[in-house]
């Protein structure tokens, strides 16, 4: 795993906790900060993949 | 009725801002306006120049008064720097390269369209600015909200919402401008279950109506709402009383703009109108935009329960920043003690604002009399008209234009006569995207103007049919 994906990773970590916020104002807002962060991790995921074959 | 349910401390984020003193509020205001303006002087040629010619330095602002030392920003001069360095102007505040957004006002004024350039954070506040008063309005992650103002396209008015909704996490139904009125009453027997509605007050008017035509009680069919938010247009308390009636949900309001980024206040969990017909407050977010109410003509806020016109100084937006834009918004202004939900805020009254200059809000858009003038003066036959808004029987906004035809022009043949009235009538929905009613009438039937003409009535605020 490169630096990047590790922090990405570290990210989606400490978002995730932050799921369980008892504060229903911002609680969505983690969600919204989490789903950023996944689709961060895809999308470079699947930039770094090679071509498929063929 | 439900009542929308009481949030004061219940967020950890919001608490902070609700349980301030006056005074705590106030310090908090004055830090962020420096910080504030110490952006503006050294990113910000526009207000840079501002600042100077006033002799005010960040530094400077040792009280919230001294704030007055600046003079006002009106969407001229905005709209002046844009033209001489376009697109932005002087007063982006921000390497071009970190603009992820245009935003530009409605553009209806005739004199242009200020062009606002949004950064990732200005996006994020922006649609945290529309989260924020619908949570206020109860809404809830996993509740199924109807947004029946239209998305996208170039307004803060059209990008907002969406990202608002995102953020509280509810689930979206974007039908505004997608699909008409009896469509989106399919749409929501089809999904059964509806917690919020989002709507400027003439529509809510309509969708209210159209419901009604069809014989079904909004509350029957949606017993689960929670409720409602207004925007764009005031309202008699009665209307919003029935509103609540018909719904049986609480009836909140916001008001916001463009330079704003979103809403600059809305109501509380009391909501837009008391039981006792009292209208309800708008709090002001003002730790994000800082406003004032001054009278127009001295520049000196206004007392409590008097109105002025609304003046905006973003505290947190980064990009195509305002400090004291003189909104022309007309707003009256009551001190954060007026509501007893006991936040430190200072409030505008709901229902109530409207504008300094004569712009008609009218099915959603912003119809200046001038444009109307312009076409309607283009045509040579007509020697003066007078437009009229009003609520039919059916409970539909609907514009009357009585035209007096010159002398000269009474003797023309009917079928000419249609040609000009139908050439009106298009010019008119051109230029404003209205569909008026013209009739002529006798030139007697017109008054004169000898001075500024006064053509237009708005009779909307009288003329709501109560609900039933």
């Amino acid at each position: 795993m490169d630096d990047e994906a590790r922090i990405l990773e570290t990210l989606r970590r400490e978002a995730e906790r932050l799921l369980a916020s008892p504060d229903a104002l911002m609680r969505s807002q983690y969600q919204h900060l989490y789903g950023r962060i996944t689709a961060l991790i895809a999308a470079r995921a699947s930039a770094a993949q090679p071509d498929a074959p063929e | 009725m439900k009542q929308t349910e009481p949030f004061f401390g219940r967020s950890a984020a919001l608490a902070r801002f609700e349980r301030m003193t006056r005074a705590e509020l106030d310090a908090l205001l004055l830090a962020k306006l420096r910080r504030q303006l110490e952006r503006a002087w050294h990113t910000n040629p526009f207000y840079r120049r501002k600042l100077e010619a006033a002799r005010l330095r960040p530094e400077g602002l040792r009280t919230l008064a001294d704030l007055r030392r600046i003079p006002l920003s009106t969407k001229d001069e905005f709209l002046a720097d844009q033209l001489a360095a376009p697109p932005f102007g002087t007063r982006l505040g921000v390497p071009r390269a970190e603009v992820v957004l245009v935003n530009m006002t409605g553009g209806t004024s005739g004199k242009g369209q200020e062009i606002y350039g949004r950064t990732q954070h200005d996006v994020a506040l922006q649609g945290f600015l529309h989260y924020l008063p619908w949570y206020m309005a109860g809404l809830r992650p996993g509740q199924m909200a109807l947004n029946c103002v239209p998305t996208g396209g170039v307004t803060t008015g059209g990008w907002g919402p969406p990202e608002g909704f995102r953020l509280a996490g509810a689930t979206a139904v974007h039908a505004g401008g997608a699909i008409g009125t009896d469509a989106k009453v399919d749409l929501l027997q089809r999904l059964g279950e509806l917690h919020f509605i989002y709507a400027s007050t003439n529509y809510m008017h309509t969708l209210t109506e159209a419901f009604r035509r069809r014989g079904i009680r909004p509350a029957d069919l949606l017993p689960m709402m929670r409720g409602i938010f207004l925007v764009a247009e005031g309202y008699p308390a009665e209307w919003a009383h029935g509103i609540e009636d018909a719904w049986q949900c609480r009836v909140h309001e916001g008001y916001g703009s463009t330079q704003g980024a979103g809403f600059v206040c809305a109501t509380c969990e009391h909501g837009a109108v008391r039981a006792d017909a009292r209208r309800g407050q708008m709090h002001l977010f003002e730790w994000l935009n800082y406003a004032e109410v001054v009278d127009p003509d001295s520049g000196e806020p206004v007392a409590p329960g008097e109105e002025g016109e609304i003046v905006l100084t973003n505290l947190d937006i980064q990009g195509s920043p305002v400090l004291r834009f003189a909104t022309r918004d007309r707003g009256r202004w009551f001190p954060h003690d007026a509501c007893d939900c006991g936040r430190p805020w200072h409030c505008i009254e709901a229902g109530g604002v409207g504008r300094y200059d004569d712009m008609l809000k009218i099915r959603g858009n912003n119809v200046w009399p001038l444009t109307v003038d312009q076409v309607v003066f283009a045509h040579p036959e007509v020697a003066e008209y007078s437009g009229r808004v009003f609520v039919d029987a059916a409970g539909r906004t609907e514009v009357e234009i009585r035209l007096a035809l010159k002398a000269e022009a009474l003797g023309m043949p009917a079928e000419a006569q249609a040609r000009l009235l139908a050439g009106i009538r298009d010019g008119i929905k051109d230029r404003t995207n209205v569909l008026m009613t013209l009739r002529v009438v006798p030139a007697a039937e017109l008054p004169e103007y000898v001075y500024k003409a006064r053509r237009w009535s708005d009779e909307r605020k009288s003329g709501y049919a109560a609900q039933r």
